[in-house]
Protein backbone atom coordinates (compact mmCIF):
# COMPACT_ATOMS: atom_id res chain seq x y z
CA UNK A 1 0.00 0.00 0.00
CA UNK A 2 2.64 2.27 0.78
CA UNK A 3 4.47 1.59 -2.59
CA UNK A 4 1.39 2.68 -4.37
CA UNK A 5 0.43 5.60 -2.50
CA UNK A 6 4.43 7.42 -2.56
CA UNK A 7 4.71 6.10 -6.85
CA UNK A 8 0.92 7.81 -6.96
CA UNK A 9 2.40 11.15 -4.40
CA UNK A 10 5.17 11.92 -7.46
CA UNK A 11 3.09 12.62 -10.36
CA UNK A 12 0.57 14.18 -8.51
CA UNK A 13 2.52 16.57 -6.72
CA UNK A 14 4.67 17.51 -10.26
CA UNK A 15 1.08 18.06 -11.67
CA UNK A 16 -0.06 20.31 -8.66
CA UNK A 17 3.69 21.88 -9.08
CA UNK A 18 2.62 22.42 -13.15
CA UNK A 19 -0.81 23.64 -12.87
CA UNK A 20 -0.70 25.63 -9.22
CA UNK A 21 2.75 27.64 -10.57
CA UNK A 22 0.97 30.55 -11.69
CA UNK A 23 -2.02 30.99 -9.40
CA UNK A 24 0.33 31.32 -6.33
CA UNK A 25 3.01 33.64 -5.10
CA UNK A 26 6.60 32.91 -3.93
CA UNK A 27 5.36 30.85 -0.64
CA UNK A 28 2.73 29.14 -2.44
CA UNK A 29 5.40 28.35 -5.22
CA UNK A 30 8.04 27.16 -2.28
CA UNK A 31 5.51 25.19 -0.81
CA UNK A 32 4.88 23.12 -3.66
CA UNK A 33 8.93 22.35 -4.62
CA UNK A 34 8.82 21.02 -1.26
CA UNK A 35 5.84 19.27 -1.39
CA UNK A 36 7.57 17.50 -4.92
CA UNK A 37 11.00 17.10 -3.13
CA UNK A 38 8.97 15.21 -0.27
CA UNK A 39 6.65 12.94 -2.18
CA UNK A 40 10.02 11.78 -4.15
CA UNK A 41 12.31 11.64 -1.10
CA UNK A 42 9.28 9.40 0.43
CA UNK A 43 9.22 6.95 -2.42
CA UNK A 44 12.93 6.36 -2.55
CA UNK A 45 12.71 5.48 1.14
CA UNK A 46 9.91 3.30 0.50
CA UNK A 47 11.62 1.69 -2.12
CA UNK A 48 14.56 1.46 -0.20
CA UNK A 49 13.11 -0.20 3.02
CA UNK A 50 11.36 -2.53 0.72
CA UNK A 51 14.95 -3.46 -0.74
CA UNK A 52 16.43 -4.19 3.24
CA UNK A 53 13.44 -4.56 5.03
CA UNK A 54 14.86 -2.31 7.53
CA UNK A 55 10.73 -0.95 8.95
CA UNK A 56 8.70 -3.78 7.83
CA UNK A 57 5.52 -2.23 6.62
CA UNK A 58 3.27 -5.51 6.82
CA UNK A 59 2.61 -7.29 9.75
CA UNK A 60 3.30 -11.11 9.72
CA UNK A 61 1.76 -13.49 11.11
CA UNK A 62 2.45 -14.91 14.36
CA UNK A 63 3.13 -18.46 13.13
CA UNK A 64 3.30 -19.30 9.83
CA UNK A 65 2.39 -23.21 8.79
CA UNK A 66 3.47 -24.82 5.96
CA UNK A 67 0.73 -27.39 5.99
CA UNK A 68 -1.03 -29.28 8.88
CA UNK A 69 2.25 -31.31 9.56
CA UNK A 70 4.76 -29.60 7.88
CA UNK A 71 7.15 -26.77 9.28
CA UNK A 72 6.39 -23.98 11.54
CA UNK A 73 8.53 -20.22 11.45
CA UNK A 74 6.96 -18.66 15.01
CA UNK A 75 7.15 -15.01 16.23
CA UNK A 76 8.30 -14.79 19.79
CA UNK A 77 10.20 -12.01 21.88
CA UNK A 78 13.22 -12.74 23.82
CA UNK A 79 13.43 -10.86 26.57
CA UNK A 80 16.98 -11.40 27.69
CA UNK A 81 18.16 -10.87 31.28
CA UNK A 82 21.92 -11.02 30.61
CA UNK A 83 22.01 -8.21 27.74
CA UNK A 84 18.82 -6.45 29.21
CA UNK A 85 17.78 -6.17 25.56
CA UNK A 86 14.32 -7.41 24.75
CA UNK A 87 13.75 -8.05 20.80
CA UNK A 88 11.62 -10.20 18.34
CA UNK A 89 12.94 -13.78 16.79
CA UNK A 90 11.61 -16.19 14.38
CA UNK A 91 11.49 -19.51 15.01
CA UNK A 92 11.95 -22.48 12.16
CA UNK A 93 10.43 -25.62 13.85
CA UNK A 94 11.31 -28.50 11.08
CA UNK A 95 8.34 -31.01 10.47
CA UNK A 96 9.83 -33.75 12.17
CA UNK A 97 9.95 -31.15 15.56
CA UNK A 98 5.87 -31.36 15.20
CA UNK A 99 5.63 -34.97 14.70
CA UNK A 100 7.80 -36.17 17.08
CA UNK A 101 10.04 -36.21 20.13
CA UNK A 102 13.78 -35.51 20.83
CA UNK A 103 16.23 -32.60 20.86
CA UNK A 104 17.20 -30.95 17.57
CA UNK A 105 20.38 -29.07 16.48
CA UNK A 106 20.19 -25.55 16.10
CA UNK A 107 21.97 -22.83 13.62
CA UNK A 108 21.48 -19.09 14.29
CA UNK A 109 20.79 -17.30 11.12
CA UNK A 110 21.46 -13.41 10.81
CA UNK A 111 20.46 -10.69 9.19
CA UNK A 112 22.72 -7.57 7.44
CA UNK A 113 22.48 -4.01 8.03
CA UNK A 114 20.24 -2.39 7.60
CA UNK A 115 17.91 -5.43 7.90
CA UNK A 116 16.00 -7.78 10.15
CA UNK A 117 15.42 -11.07 9.97
CA UNK A 118 12.26 -10.77 7.32
CA UNK A 119 15.22 -10.49 4.13
CA UNK A 120 15.59 -14.37 5.53
CA UNK A 121 11.74 -15.05 5.82
CA UNK A 122 10.56 -13.18 2.64
CA UNK A 123 13.18 -12.49 0.20
CA UNK A 124 15.38 -15.30 0.70
CA UNK A 125 12.41 -17.96 1.23
CA UNK A 126 14.17 -19.50 3.95
CA UNK A 127 11.27 -21.81 4.95
CA UNK A 128 10.74 -22.92 1.92
CA UNK A 129 14.62 -24.10 1.62
CA UNK A 130 14.81 -25.37 4.28
CA UNK A 131 11.83 -27.58 4.14
CA UNK A 132 13.01 -28.50 0.64
CA UNK A 133 16.61 -29.57 1.97
CA UNK A 134 15.01 -31.60 4.71
CA UNK A 135 12.64 -33.59 2.61
CA UNK A 136 15.40 -34.23 -0.02
CA UNK A 137 17.76 -35.66 3.13
CA UNK A 138 20.55 -33.16 3.05
CA UNK A 139 19.99 -31.24 6.22
CA UNK A 140 19.11 -32.84 9.58
CA UNK A 141 16.04 -31.91 11.36
CA UNK A 142 17.03 -28.68 12.14
CA UNK A 143 15.87 -25.98 14.45
CA UNK A 144 16.71 -22.67 13.01
CA UNK A 145 16.78 -18.82 14.95
CA UNK A 146 16.27 -15.79 13.40
CA UNK A 147 16.93 -12.97 16.15
CA UNK A 148 17.71 -9.67 15.49
CA UNK A 149 20.85 -7.67 16.10
CA UNK A 150 19.59 -4.31 15.56
CA UNK A 151 18.31 -2.62 18.91
CA UNK A 152 17.82 0.52 17.32
CA UNK A 153 16.85 -0.42 13.58
CA UNK A 154 19.40 2.14 12.33
CA UNK A 155 22.48 1.51 15.03
CA UNK A 156 24.78 -0.93 13.59
CA UNK A 157 25.86 -3.59 16.19
CA UNK A 158 27.99 -6.05 14.09
CA UNK A 159 26.54 -7.96 17.16
CA UNK A 160 29.09 -6.41 19.17
CA UNK A 161 28.56 -5.52 22.88
CA UNK A 162 29.13 -1.49 22.11
CA UNK A 163 31.30 0.12 24.73
CA UNK A 164 28.69 2.08 26.47
CA UNK A 165 25.87 0.75 24.52
CA UNK A 166 23.58 -2.29 23.19
CA UNK A 167 25.29 -5.79 24.44
CA UNK A 168 23.80 -7.52 21.29
CA UNK A 169 26.88 -10.12 21.70
CA UNK A 170 25.44 -10.97 24.60
CA UNK A 171 21.83 -11.10 23.45
CA UNK A 172 22.91 -13.70 20.72
CA UNK A 173 25.36 -15.82 22.81
CA UNK A 174 23.51 -15.92 26.04
CA UNK A 175 19.87 -14.85 26.00
CA UNK A 176 18.98 -16.33 22.89
CA UNK A 177 20.29 -19.83 23.34
CA UNK A 178 18.88 -19.51 27.12
CA UNK A 179 15.55 -19.02 25.65
CA UNK A 180 15.57 -21.49 23.16
CA UNK A 181 16.83 -24.57 25.57
CA UNK A 182 13.87 -22.97 28.08
CA UNK A 183 11.25 -22.91 25.07
CA UNK A 184 12.10 -25.52 22.53
CA UNK A 185 13.30 -29.00 22.54
CA UNK A 186 16.99 -28.36 21.31
CA UNK A 187 20.20 -29.82 22.43
CA UNK A 188 22.04 -27.41 24.47
CA UNK A 189 25.56 -28.56 23.56
CA UNK A 190 28.31 -27.20 21.98
CA UNK A 191 28.44 -29.96 18.77
CA UNK A 192 24.65 -29.28 17.95
CA UNK A 193 25.21 -25.20 17.34
CA UNK A 194 25.99 -23.38 14.66
CA UNK A 195 25.62 -20.06 12.87
CA UNK A 196 25.05 -18.16 9.90
CA UNK A 197 24.14 -15.01 8.40
CA UNK A 198 24.64 -12.71 4.90
CA UNK A 199 26.48 -9.52 5.09
CA UNK A 200 26.99 -7.44 8.23
CA UNK A 201 24.92 -11.47 9.18
CA UNK A 202 28.09 -13.25 7.91
CA UNK A 203 30.90 -10.92 9.60
CA UNK A 204 28.89 -11.74 12.98
CA UNK A 205 28.23 -15.25 12.30
CA UNK A 206 32.42 -15.59 11.40
CA UNK A 207 33.10 -13.27 14.79
CA UNK A 208 31.16 -14.84 17.10
CA UNK A 209 32.03 -18.43 16.11
CA UNK A 210 35.45 -17.70 16.76
CA UNK A 211 34.91 -15.53 20.08
CA UNK A 212 32.55 -18.40 21.64
CA UNK A 213 34.19 -21.77 19.96
CA UNK A 214 32.92 -23.11 23.15
CA UNK A 215 29.43 -22.60 22.07
CA UNK A 216 29.36 -23.23 18.20
CA UNK A 217 30.88 -25.92 16.15
CA UNK A 218 30.61 -24.50 12.87
CA UNK A 219 29.49 -21.05 11.49
CA UNK A 220 28.81 -20.28 7.55
CA UNK A 221 29.35 -16.87 6.37
CA UNK A 222 27.32 -15.41 2.97
CA UNK A 223 29.20 -12.90 1.40
CA UNK A 224 30.88 -11.74 4.84
CA UNK A 225 34.07 -9.40 5.84
CA UNK A 226 37.29 -9.79 7.87
CA UNK A 227 36.48 -6.38 10.22
CA UNK A 228 33.51 -5.15 11.53
CA UNK A 229 33.60 -1.39 10.04
CA UNK A 230 32.25 0.19 12.94
CA UNK A 231 33.51 1.63 15.66
CA UNK A 232 33.35 -0.54 18.94
CA UNK A 233 34.03 1.83 21.64
CA UNK A 234 37.03 0.23 23.39
CA UNK A 235 39.71 -0.29 20.12
CA UNK A 236 37.91 -3.93 19.66
CA UNK A 237 37.30 -3.47 16.12
CA UNK A 238 40.95 -3.80 15.67
CA UNK A 239 41.90 -6.55 17.94
CA UNK A 240 39.31 -9.19 19.66
CA UNK A 241 36.39 -7.86 17.66
CA UNK A 242 38.11 -8.55 14.12
CA UNK A 243 38.49 -11.84 12.90
CA UNK A 244 42.00 -10.95 10.43
CA UNK A 245 43.06 -9.83 13.86
CA UNK A 246 42.22 -12.98 15.66
CA UNK A 247 43.34 -15.59 12.99
CA UNK A 248 46.28 -13.69 12.98
CA UNK A 249 47.18 -13.33 16.28
CA UNK A 250 45.57 -15.69 18.81
CA UNK A 251 45.48 -19.66 18.61
CA UNK A 252 42.78 -20.84 16.28
CA UNK A 253 39.37 -22.78 17.24
CA UNK A 254 38.75 -26.49 16.39
CA UNK A 255 35.77 -25.55 14.52
CA UNK A 256 34.51 -25.45 10.73
CA UNK A 257 33.90 -22.23 8.82
CA UNK A 258 31.81 -21.99 5.25
CA UNK A 259 33.18 -18.66 3.73
CA UNK A 260 31.28 -18.09 0.41
CA UNK A 261 31.07 -14.67 -1.97
CA UNK A 262 30.22 -13.39 -5.44
CA UNK A 263 33.56 -13.16 -7.30
CA UNK A 264 32.38 -9.39 -8.42
CA UNK A 265 31.08 -8.20 -4.80
CA UNK A 266 34.97 -6.56 -4.39
CA UNK A 267 35.21 -6.02 -0.88
CA UNK A 268 33.84 -9.53 0.68
CA UNK A 269 35.57 -11.69 -2.18
CA UNK A 270 38.60 -9.84 -0.81
CA UNK A 271 38.08 -10.12 2.62
CA UNK A 272 37.09 -13.67 2.41
CA UNK A 273 40.35 -14.92 0.25
CA UNK A 274 41.83 -13.13 2.76
CA UNK A 275 40.10 -14.89 6.11
CA UNK A 276 40.62 -18.43 3.95
CA UNK A 277 44.44 -17.56 3.66
CA UNK A 278 44.85 -16.97 7.10
CA UNK A 279 43.24 -20.09 8.49
CA UNK A 280 45.18 -23.37 9.65
CA UNK A 281 44.82 -26.55 11.84
CA UNK A 282 43.16 -27.01 14.04
CA UNK A 283 40.45 -24.46 12.24
CA UNK A 284 38.58 -26.13 8.73
CA UNK A 285 37.79 -24.03 6.38
CA UNK A 286 36.01 -24.98 3.19
CA UNK A 287 35.24 -21.91 0.18
CA UNK A 288 32.19 -21.47 -2.14
CA UNK A 289 32.31 -18.98 -5.03
CA UNK A 290 29.11 -17.86 -7.14
CA UNK A 291 30.54 -16.34 -10.25
CA UNK A 292 28.32 -12.54 -10.16
CA UNK A 293 25.58 -11.12 -8.43
CA UNK A 294 27.30 -8.86 -6.18
CA UNK A 295 26.10 -8.05 -3.02
CA UNK A 296 22.55 -9.24 -2.93
CA UNK A 297 19.70 -11.21 -2.66
CA UNK A 298 20.38 -13.48 -5.52
CA UNK A 299 23.72 -14.58 -4.41
CA UNK A 300 22.77 -15.21 -0.88
CA UNK A 301 19.40 -17.52 -2.35
CA UNK A 302 21.82 -19.48 -4.36
CA UNK A 303 24.06 -19.62 -1.32
CA UNK A 304 21.97 -20.61 1.45
CA UNK A 305 21.13 -24.26 0.51
CA UNK A 306 24.19 -25.31 0.14
CA UNK A 307 25.55 -23.44 3.70
CA UNK A 308 23.05 -25.16 5.10
CA UNK A 309 23.34 -28.63 3.89
CA UNK A 310 26.95 -28.25 4.73
CA UNK A 311 26.04 -26.79 8.69
CA UNK A 312 24.31 -29.95 8.62
CA UNK A 313 27.21 -32.30 7.74
CA UNK A 314 29.47 -30.09 10.25
CA UNK A 315 26.45 -30.12 13.81
CA UNK A 316 25.46 -32.83 15.41
CA UNK A 317 22.53 -34.60 14.31
CA UNK A 318 19.44 -34.59 16.27
CA UNK A 319 18.91 -37.20 19.60
CA UNK A 320 15.82 -39.08 20.41
CA UNK B 1 28.58 0.74 -21.01
CA UNK B 2 29.09 -0.92 -17.44
CA UNK B 3 26.83 -0.14 -14.50
CA UNK B 4 29.41 1.16 -12.00
CA UNK B 5 31.36 3.12 -14.95
CA UNK B 6 31.82 6.66 -14.85
CA UNK B 7 30.45 7.21 -18.46
CA UNK B 8 26.84 5.95 -17.61
CA UNK B 9 27.37 8.34 -14.67
CA UNK B 10 28.59 11.44 -16.59
CA UNK B 11 25.71 10.30 -18.97
CA UNK B 12 23.13 10.98 -16.09
CA UNK B 13 24.07 13.81 -14.76
CA UNK B 14 24.46 15.54 -18.27
CA UNK B 15 20.71 14.03 -18.68
CA UNK B 16 19.63 15.58 -15.93
CA UNK B 17 21.40 19.15 -16.10
CA UNK B 18 20.03 18.97 -19.44
CA UNK B 19 16.20 18.00 -18.48
CA UNK B 20 16.32 20.90 -15.80
CA UNK B 21 17.46 23.35 -18.45
CA UNK B 22 14.61 22.64 -21.12
CA UNK B 23 12.35 22.22 -17.99
CA UNK B 24 13.31 25.70 -17.14
CA UNK B 25 12.96 27.15 -20.63
CA UNK B 26 9.73 25.69 -21.53
CA UNK B 27 8.43 26.38 -18.56
CA UNK B 28 6.68 29.81 -19.71
CA UNK B 29 6.45 28.07 -22.53
CA UNK B 30 3.94 25.79 -24.04
CA UNK B 31 0.36 27.20 -24.65
CA UNK B 32 -2.37 25.17 -23.91
CA UNK B 33 -0.56 22.06 -23.39
CA UNK B 34 1.98 23.71 -20.65
CA UNK B 35 0.41 21.96 -17.89
CA UNK B 36 1.35 18.31 -19.41
CA UNK B 37 4.91 19.82 -20.36
CA UNK B 38 5.64 21.16 -16.99
CA UNK B 39 4.52 17.86 -15.70
CA UNK B 40 6.34 15.90 -17.63
CA UNK B 41 9.18 17.94 -17.31
CA UNK B 42 9.67 17.88 -13.52
CA UNK B 43 8.54 13.88 -13.65
CA UNK B 44 11.66 13.62 -15.97
CA UNK B 45 14.17 15.55 -13.75
CA UNK B 46 12.99 13.67 -10.55
CA UNK B 47 13.28 10.23 -11.94
CA UNK B 48 17.04 11.39 -13.74
CA UNK B 49 18.39 12.71 -10.34
CA UNK B 50 16.95 9.46 -8.45
CA UNK B 51 18.51 7.71 -11.20
CA UNK B 52 21.74 9.58 -10.61
CA UNK B 53 21.81 8.80 -6.87
CA UNK B 54 20.86 5.05 -7.42
CA UNK B 55 24.02 4.55 -9.84
CA UNK B 56 26.06 7.09 -7.73
CA UNK B 57 25.78 5.06 -4.76
CA UNK B 58 25.37 1.90 -6.17
CA UNK B 59 29.07 2.91 -7.67
CA UNK B 60 30.50 3.46 -4.30
CA UNK B 61 29.18 0.75 -2.85
CA UNK B 62 29.16 -1.85 -5.18
CA UNK B 63 26.07 -3.45 -4.57
CA UNK B 64 25.28 -4.74 -8.10
CA UNK B 65 28.80 -4.44 -10.07
CA UNK B 66 27.43 -5.48 -13.45
CA UNK B 67 23.84 -5.73 -15.52
CA UNK B 68 24.08 -8.95 -15.01
CA UNK B 69 24.18 -8.69 -11.17
CA UNK B 70 20.86 -6.54 -11.51
CA UNK B 71 18.88 -9.14 -13.07
CA UNK B 72 19.70 -11.01 -10.56
CA UNK B 73 21.79 -13.64 -12.95
CA UNK B 74 24.56 -15.26 -10.73
CA UNK B 75 25.95 -17.00 -13.49
CA UNK B 76 25.91 -20.26 -10.76
CA UNK B 77 24.33 -23.43 -9.76
CA UNK B 78 24.50 -25.33 -7.04
CA UNK B 79 24.21 -28.91 -8.04
CA UNK B 80 24.22 -31.79 -5.62
CA UNK B 81 27.24 -34.30 -5.02
CA UNK B 82 27.06 -37.53 -6.68
CA UNK B 83 26.44 -40.30 -4.30
CA UNK B 84 28.85 -43.18 -5.09
CA UNK B 85 27.57 -46.68 -3.84
CA UNK B 86 29.82 -48.41 -2.18
CA UNK B 87 31.18 -51.37 -3.94
CA UNK B 88 30.71 -53.33 -0.96
CA UNK B 89 26.75 -52.27 -1.19
CA UNK B 90 25.78 -55.02 -3.51
CA UNK B 91 27.61 -58.11 -1.60
CA UNK B 92 27.17 -57.73 1.96
CA UNK B 93 25.58 -60.92 3.96
CA UNK B 94 25.87 -59.34 6.85
CA UNK B 95 25.73 -56.11 8.92
CA UNK B 96 28.88 -57.13 10.71
CA UNK B 97 31.77 -58.57 8.51
CA UNK B 98 35.59 -58.59 8.34
CA UNK B 99 36.61 -56.15 6.03
CA UNK B 100 39.61 -57.34 3.87
CA UNK B 101 40.57 -53.89 1.15
CA UNK B 102 43.44 -54.29 -0.92
CA UNK B 103 45.57 -52.06 1.56
CA UNK B 104 45.38 -54.25 4.21
CA UNK B 105 48.46 -55.48 4.13
CA UNK B 106 50.03 -52.38 3.86
CA UNK B 107 48.59 -51.23 7.75
CA UNK B 108 49.99 -54.12 9.33
CA UNK B 109 46.98 -55.20 11.72
CA UNK B 110 46.97 -58.09 13.77
CA UNK B 111 43.97 -58.95 10.95
CA UNK B 112 41.32 -57.34 8.90
CA UNK B 113 39.40 -55.00 10.47
CA UNK B 114 35.26 -55.71 11.79
CA UNK B 115 32.83 -53.31 10.34
CA UNK B 116 29.62 -52.90 11.93
CA UNK B 117 27.15 -51.57 9.89
CA UNK B 118 24.02 -49.29 11.22
CA UNK B 119 20.48 -51.15 10.88
CA UNK B 120 19.17 -49.17 8.28
CA UNK B 121 22.67 -49.11 5.82
CA UNK B 122 20.93 -50.76 3.15
CA UNK B 123 17.17 -49.09 3.53
CA UNK B 124 19.10 -45.90 2.92
CA UNK B 125 20.84 -45.99 0.06
CA UNK B 126 20.89 -42.72 -0.76
CA UNK B 127 22.76 -41.54 1.92
CA UNK B 128 26.16 -41.77 3.81
CA UNK B 129 26.95 -42.36 7.35
CA UNK B 130 29.22 -41.21 9.95
CA UNK B 131 32.01 -43.05 10.65
CA UNK B 132 33.55 -44.38 14.04
CA UNK B 133 36.76 -45.97 13.75
CA UNK B 134 38.19 -47.82 16.42
CA UNK B 135 41.60 -48.73 17.23
CA UNK B 136 41.78 -51.34 20.06
CA UNK B 137 44.36 -53.64 21.95
CA UNK B 138 44.61 -57.36 21.42
CA UNK B 139 41.55 -59.77 22.07
CA UNK B 140 39.14 -56.52 22.56
CA UNK B 141 35.46 -57.29 21.23
CA UNK B 142 34.55 -55.13 17.85
CA UNK B 143 32.51 -52.32 18.88
CA UNK B 144 29.16 -51.17 17.27
CA UNK B 145 27.30 -47.97 16.57
CA UNK B 146 23.65 -48.23 16.14
CA UNK B 147 23.81 -45.00 13.97
CA UNK B 148 27.39 -44.98 12.60
CA UNK B 149 29.56 -47.16 9.80
CA UNK B 150 31.79 -49.02 12.67
CA UNK B 151 35.09 -50.20 12.18
CA UNK B 152 37.36 -51.65 14.81
CA UNK B 153 40.89 -52.87 13.71
CA UNK B 154 44.07 -54.06 16.04
CA UNK B 155 47.12 -52.04 15.19
CA UNK B 156 50.33 -53.71 15.61
CA UNK B 157 53.36 -52.56 16.76
CA UNK B 158 54.36 -51.95 12.95
CA UNK B 159 51.04 -50.04 12.57
CA UNK B 160 51.53 -46.41 11.56
CA UNK B 161 49.54 -43.03 11.04
CA UNK B 162 51.23 -42.43 7.90
CA UNK B 163 49.92 -46.02 6.59
CA UNK B 164 46.23 -45.78 8.28
CA UNK B 165 46.12 -42.32 6.01
CA UNK B 166 44.83 -44.86 2.93
CA UNK B 167 41.97 -46.10 5.53
CA UNK B 168 39.34 -43.34 4.50
CA UNK B 169 40.08 -43.63 0.91
CA UNK B 170 39.59 -47.30 1.08
CA UNK B 171 36.26 -46.81 3.18
CA UNK B 172 34.86 -44.93 1.04
CA UNK B 173 35.43 -46.79 -1.88
CA UNK B 174 33.49 -49.73 -0.69
CA UNK B 175 30.77 -48.13 1.95
CA UNK B 176 29.10 -45.03 1.79
CA UNK B 177 30.47 -43.11 4.04
CA UNK B 178 30.91 -39.36 5.60
CA UNK B 179 33.49 -37.56 3.92
CA UNK B 180 33.92 -35.86 7.67
CA UNK B 181 33.51 -35.96 11.41
CA UNK B 182 35.04 -39.23 11.95
CA UNK B 183 34.87 -40.07 15.55
CA UNK B 184 38.49 -42.14 15.77
CA UNK B 185 37.89 -43.91 19.13
CA UNK B 186 40.99 -45.33 20.89
CA UNK B 187 43.73 -44.90 23.38
CA UNK B 188 47.70 -44.32 23.29
CA UNK B 189 49.48 -41.85 20.37
CA UNK B 190 48.62 -43.87 17.47
CA UNK B 191 44.80 -43.06 17.40
CA UNK B 192 45.94 -39.08 17.99
CA UNK B 193 48.58 -39.43 15.16
CA UNK B 194 45.99 -40.62 12.72
CA UNK B 195 43.70 -37.33 13.26
CA UNK B 196 46.78 -35.29 13.05
CA UNK B 197 47.60 -36.44 9.69
CA UNK B 198 44.15 -36.08 8.59
CA UNK B 199 42.69 -32.36 7.50
CA UNK B 200 41.28 -30.11 9.80
CA UNK B 201 37.87 -31.35 10.63
CA UNK B 202 37.78 -34.56 9.16
CA UNK B 203 37.75 -36.55 12.10
CA UNK B 204 37.82 -35.94 15.79
CA UNK B 205 39.12 -38.07 19.16
CA UNK B 206 37.38 -39.87 21.00
CA UNK B 207 34.30 -37.76 20.99
CA UNK B 208 30.90 -38.86 22.13
CA UNK B 209 29.08 -40.89 19.71
CA UNK B 210 26.34 -38.26 19.94
CA UNK B 211 28.10 -35.54 18.74
CA UNK B 212 28.35 -37.72 15.35
CA UNK B 213 27.08 -35.59 12.05
CA UNK B 214 24.01 -36.91 10.99
CA UNK B 215 23.41 -39.28 7.77
CA UNK B 216 22.90 -37.35 5.03
CA UNK B 217 22.43 -37.20 1.15
CA UNK B 218 24.58 -35.92 -1.31
CA UNK B 219 24.90 -31.84 -0.02
CA UNK B 220 23.87 -29.25 -3.07
CA UNK B 221 27.22 -27.42 -3.65
CA UNK B 222 28.79 -24.54 -5.00
CA UNK B 223 32.23 -24.05 -7.25
CA UNK B 224 34.83 -23.23 -5.18
CA UNK B 225 36.80 -21.50 -7.71
CA UNK B 226 33.56 -18.81 -9.33
CA UNK B 227 33.23 -20.23 -12.58
CA UNK B 228 30.27 -19.68 -14.48
CA UNK B 229 28.15 -23.30 -14.32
Amino acid sequence: MSTVLTLAAVPATAALLAAGWNRVRTIGRSALVVLALLSVVAAVAVQVNRLTEAYPTEAVAATTAAGSSGSEMLSVTVRGPASGLSMPMFVYLPAAYRSGGGHFPVIEALHGYPGTPLTWLRKLNVQSSLDRETAAGRIAPTVVLFPYQTPERLLDTECTNLHDGPQTETFLTVDVPAYAATHFRVRTDRAAWGLTGYSAGAFCAINLSLRHPQQYAAAASLSGYAEPGINVGDGSQNTTNNPAWRLRHLPQPAIALWLGWAADDKESAHDSRRLAAEIHRPLASTTAVVAHGGHSSAVWRQMEAPAFDWLSAHLARPLP
Amino acid sequence: MTLTGLPLLALTVAATVAAGAATVWSWPRGGRLRPVSRTAGVLLVEVLVVLTAGLAVNRHEQFYPSWQALRGDTGTVAVADHLRAGSLDARMHSSRFPWRPPELTAWHLTGPPTVALPRDYRARPDVTFPVVLVLTAPGEHARHTPEAVTVTLTPTATTTAAALRSLPTALGHDLRVAAAGWDVVGAGPLPAAFVAAEPPGFAVLNQPTGDLPPALAAPLRLPSNGRPT
